[in-house]
């Protein structure tokens, strides 16, 4: 595909960039895949939890993009659309390696659910007074430390912005375990936060 | 508290909760102060979280970024494009047509030869008569036979 030197591809919007990697112009798609790389991979990391894999997911999520993108017409902006396509590469390998892993007891209790009610509700805010960067480098922490099935909802519900039954329609689950795993991610997500500034103190 | 209720307060900051059951629990919220206690928890972790997404950069260059997805989309296509193999067909039509054709080639021959195609029954069964007067007795109850060969 010959490249047209008059296209500004820094300065040209997403929509524009879409219309013209749909004709083939593999310049604009690598515009955009410059564009929204870091979110992709950010996604898949904070799914994943391991960079190598985050890396290697963001790059199949830009092939199977690049596939469909004559399936793309703008329902939704090209960053949801792509981050939809990461987020469903990652719902498929968690789910690989679920089965190729044993539960442990913790994850097991975990999600037979219960456990967030003996959690004592924390009204302080773990991150006040602290710098933006900070409270982003404990958060990430802390949802390092749930499980993949509580860090998968409330990443879905919080950033992804879905609802509960677009979460549970993702994921395959009923709406009532897409309940009560935010219940406990967010229980335990706040119990982390405040252990982690305790951490600090000492 | 129960689940359930903690379940209906988080529906409701969540903006989920049925419309039968939000003004009860917004009076809930109003005049029981664990109801509030827990309403508050939720709601200040949600906004913490929503207002402090981690940020994650990849440490690959630009170009070197591009040119691995640029590989993995030319090995998709070169996948994608690959013809079968006629070698590969022709074999597995073999294959199978040999035992096909052998089986055609026997009938055809006994058709041809017009002799009766034996028949084995797996009931079949022998006797032999006592010593004296040698007989063969020859019975098959599929067939419905019984052949007694005398000397």
């Amino acid at each position: 595909m010959p490249v047209s030197l008059k296209r500004d591809y820094p300065e040209t919007a997403d929509d524009a960039l879409v219309g013209w990697a749909q004709s083939g112009d593999t310049e604009a798609f690598e515009q955009l895949v410059f564009r929204h790389r870091d979110k992709i991979y950010a996604r898949a990391l904070m799914m994943m939890r391991n960079e190598e894999e985050a890396v290697d997911l963001s790059q199949e999520a830009w092939v199977k993009s690049w596939q469909r993108l004559h399936q793309f017409h703008g329902e939704s902006s090209f960053a949801t659309w792509m981050t939809r396509i990461v987020i469903n590469l990652c719902l498929d390998q968690i789910r690989r390696q679920k089965k190729m892993r044993a539960e442990s007891i913790e994850q097991l209790e975990e999600d037979a659910g219960g456990v967030e009610r003996q959690m004592p509700v924390e009204n302080t805010n773990p991150t006040e007074g602290l710098e933006q960067t900070e409270v982003r480098k404990r958060i990430d922490e802390a949802m390092t430390r749930l499980t993949p099935a509580h860090r998968t909802v409330l990443l879905l519900h919080e950033f992804e912005g879905l609802q509960y039954k677009e979460i549970a329609d993702r994921i395959g689950i009923s709406i009532g375990t897409v309940m009560s795993r935010l219940f406990y991610a967010r229980r335990r997500l706040a119990s982390l936060l405040h252990g982690l500034r305790r951490e600090r103190v000492e | 508290m129960k689940i359930e209720s903690c379940l209906e307060i988080q529906a409701y900051l969540d903006g989920e909760l049925d419309p039968g059951r939000k003004a009860a629990i917004a009076t809930l919220c109003q005049q029981d102060p664990e109801t509030r206690s827990l309403y508050d928890a939720l709601k200040s972790l949600r906004e913490t979280v929503r207002e402090n997404e981690p940020e994650h950069r990849l440490t690959d260059s630009r170009e070197f970024y591009w040119s691995q997805v640029q590989r993995r989309i030319a090995a998709e296509e070169r996948k994608n494009a690959q013809p079968v193999d006629p070698q590969f067909a022709w074999s597995r039509l073999i294959r199978w047509l040999v035992p096909v054709g052998g089986l055609a080639a026997v009938a055809l021959g006994f058709t041809l030869s017009e002799q009766p195609i034996p028949v084995v029954s797996t009931f079949a069964s022998f006797a032999s008569a006592p010593q004296a007067v040698t007989s063969v007795e020859y019975r098959s109850d599929i067939d419905g036979v019984t052949v007694h060969w005398i000397n």
